[in-house]
């Protein structure tokens, strides 16, 4: 049971990160190496705000990492976007160690701590269990499958699917793409944001917080099936269920280069991310086939 | 600093060259030129027969011991400030090239060869992990130029060049471990970050455990930067031990200190180790409270040494928690090497190096402080009761706390 609960803990965490990381993907083509950072801006904001009740400390990290994202994009990604894809990956680079070195700037190397805002421990099916975490875990999965619903049911996320799919033909049916870029680029990292704000009470803060966010998140996004918004969810799943079962077998260290080696192999068999749907060929088209027979 | 200002020199001065027609350019060039002479000859700081004593500092100013990287060079700064206004050493002001080696030791193998070569310094300082030490300390010992980190934890590189101003571990462990055993309990569960320093300080933890009865229940590491304890702390309480030595660092120390709580890991077992040094305490006040710690340094040692430096250091760097231990070692350590260089009466590698294990300062830690046989730097031990409001207060003094792990 314990298993069962640090898996589902890890998946909401990187369920939130990998959405918002392959969100943008999906949308602006750009590789957001300062996602990192966007968590690290939710953890200290909530350090900042301890005084207050954490809610609205979480709260105000999510309005004021949206503020900074939207300037990021004015500043640094408008005129980027046409110089394509390496362009976009190193100015975000530079973005992620602008924010790290701001944060050590501010906060200094020290590790920093925000109170845990729910004490104890719940008991589920005989298991006791921080209350916070779960909290956390259900709060992460929440967004995560609002998000999902919009995108899937909404009107919404239907322009947001059809200008991932085809940028020029959405903006010929009166999409607009600007608006929609930068909406992608605010909103993905504001569930950065929202995800380094909920993790803060359970960690020691430093600046290179980051480092340790992106990679779990780039894996999820890369095992997920590419092109598909649901897929990073996926990969969450993956990476979280990977990442438990080895660290409860091993060491802690084996499991963590185990955990790299799988996700590696894993991408190098499924290069276009794990897909559970039964190809085509096996379903529709194979039944509308006309048999050799009956053209004869 | 100087190629930073040549380099800006030399840009402002290319910036006027393509806006001025030809006669003129040639006065540019010759300013450009008076400037890169200027600079240079700041660089070289006086001139004279005899050059200034260099010393080259290697440290991780950014990366995942930052944390201890930047009070390293702080403590060492303060002091170069003290014996720089007091006119420096031989008669010159101390020159230092300072390089960021982000806790990388291939990065580190390079700067220190480049300092040696290059920059032609007369002393190595400064480096965090095991890693960057080892890889200085190679550097070092091969070009015979003498080195100092000032760390916690035992020197992995043992030489005639290397001389570390840190605790060791036996330093750490053998007041606290029998200490430990009789006022917790003899079953013991170790954890730490998984490098050199943490399973080289559960090393010697192992034997002294053993050699005072006590048994060891359960080893665990993770990597730097690990953020989820999880699986750890789950196995540390199935080991169902008394006490638990932790020799988790940095950001990583307050993750699993509030993890280890937070899954009821220390309703049964005490805490305690490098995990609950002063400068984390702020992040874990609650839970470090009451325990029993060794220690070198404390803000709270007395003296009117440590009191100067408290001051001066607060006043020069405004940290926002306590006072790292790293930096008070830093700054005994430049003092110490200077009045070595002094009684060596020149820059002289093998000369300062024969008084490196002669010198005795008056320091933070008190007075005749000196190296012993084995290249330890020998000062009192604090057995401490960590109090509410972050204040260690010392119970007990060990005068010397020796190490008798050879060093040929």
């Amino acid at each position: 049971m314990t298993f069962a609960l640090s898996v589902l803990t890890l998946f909401g965490f990187y369920a939130l990160l990998a959405f918002g990381l392959g969100l943008i993907f999906g949308q602006l083509n750009v590789v957001n190496l300062a996602y990192g950072g966007f968590a690290v801006i939710g953890a200290y904001a909530v350090y900042l705000l301890d005084g207050l009740p954490f809610a609205v400390g979480v709260l105000v990290a999510v309005l004021a990492g949206g503020l900074f994202a939207a300037v990021t994009e004015w500043l640094v990604l408008r005129d980027l976007y046409q110089r394509g894809f390496l362009a976009t990956l190193l100015a975000m680079w530079a973005v992620g160690i602008l924010l790290q070195q701001a944060a050590q700037a501010e906060f200094g190397a020290t590790a920093k701590s925000v109170r845990t805002p729910v004490d104890g421990e719940l008991v589920i099916f005989g298991t006791q269990y921080p209350t916070y975490r779960l909290l956390a875990a259900g709060v992460s999965l929440a967004v995560v499958a609002a998000c999902l619903l919009v995108v899937y049911r909404t009107r919404l996320g239907l322009r947001l699917r059809a200008a991932i799919e085809n940028r020029e033909m959405a903006s010929l049916l009166g999409i607009p793409p600007r608006l929609m870029i930068r909406g992608t680029f605010v909103f993905g990292s504001v569930l950065a944001v929202l995800g380094g704000a909920l993790q803060a009470p359970l960690l020691g803060l430093t600046p290179n917080l980051g480092v340790t966010f992106l990679a779990p998140a780039f894996f999820a996004v890369l095992i997920g099936r590419l092109g598909a918004l649901s897929g990073p969810v996926f990969g969450a799943f993956v990476v979280a269920l990977l990442s438990a079962a080895l660290q409860t077998s091993f060491s802690n260290t084996l499991s963590t280069v185990l955990f790299y080696v799988a996700l590696i192999v894993l991408i190098g068999i499924w290069p276009q991310g794990l897909d559970l749907r039964r190809p085509t060929w096996m379903t529709l088209k194979a039944r509308r086939l006309p048999s050799p027979s009956q053209g004869s | 600093m100087d190629d930073a200002q040549s380099t800006a020199a030399a840009k402002s001065v290319a910036g006027v060259v393509r806006r001025t027609p030809a006669l003129r350019r040639i006065g540019a060039l010759a300013a450009a030129a008076l400037v890169a002479i200027g600079v240079a000859a700041c660089g070289s700081s006086g001139g004279g027969a005899s050059k200034p004593f260099k010393i080259g500092l290697i440290v991780p100013l950014t990366g995942p011991v930052a944390a201890d990287g930047i009070p390293l060079k702080d403590g060492f700064n303060l002091a170069l400030k003290d014996i720089n206004a007091k006119g420096g050493v031989l008669g010159k002001k101390i020159e230092v090239v300072t390089l960021d080696n982000r806790s990388d030791p291939a990065l580190s193998t390079r700067q220190a060869t480049k300092l040696i070569r290059e920059d032609r310094v007369d002393y190595l300082f400064g480096t965090i992990t095991g890693a960057e030490e080892n890889a200085v300390g190679q550097a070092a010992n091969s070009a015979r130029v003498p080195f100092s980190p000032a760390i916690m934890g035992t020197p992995p590189f043992c030489s005639r060049y290397v001389w570390s101003f840190g605790e060791t571990n036996q330093m750490l462990l053998k007041p606290l471990i029998p200490e430990l055993i009789e006022q917790y309990g003899k079953k013991v569960a170790l954890v730490g970050s998984d490098y050199n320093f943490p399973h080289e300080y559960h090393a010697v933890a192992k034997k002294l455990i053993a050699e005072h009865g006590g048994s060891v229940a359960a080893e665990e590491y993770a990597p730097l930067g690990t953020s989820d304890w999880q699986p750890v702390v789950a196995k540390l309480r199935r080991a169902n031990a008394d006490w638990v030595l932790s020799a988790v660092v940095g950001g990583d120390a307050i993750a699993f200190s509030k993890q280890a709580q937070q899954f009821g890991l220390l309703k049964k077992a005490k805490l305690t180790g490098v995990s609950f040094i002063q400068e984390y305490y702020p992040a874990i006040p609650s839970i470090a409270d009451g325990a029993l710690l060794v220690s070198r340094y404390s803000e709270q040692l007395p003296g009117q040494a440590n009191a100067d430096f408290v001051e001066r250091y607060r006043a020069a760097y405004k940290p926002q928690g306590p006072i790292p231990g790293v930096a008070a070692n830093a700054y005994d350590a430049l003092h110490f090497i200077v009045k070595a260089v002094e009684a060596a009466g020149s820059a002289d590698k093998e000369k300062v190096i024969d008084q490196m294990a002669k010198t005795q300062i008056d320091g933070i830690y008190g007075p005749g402080l000196r190296f012993s046989a084995n290249r330890r730097f020998e000062t009192p031990m604090d057995l401490i009761r960590i109090s509410p409001g972050g204040k260690y207060v010392p119970l007990k003094t060990y005068e010397r706390v020796t190490d008798d792990q050879p060093c040929g």
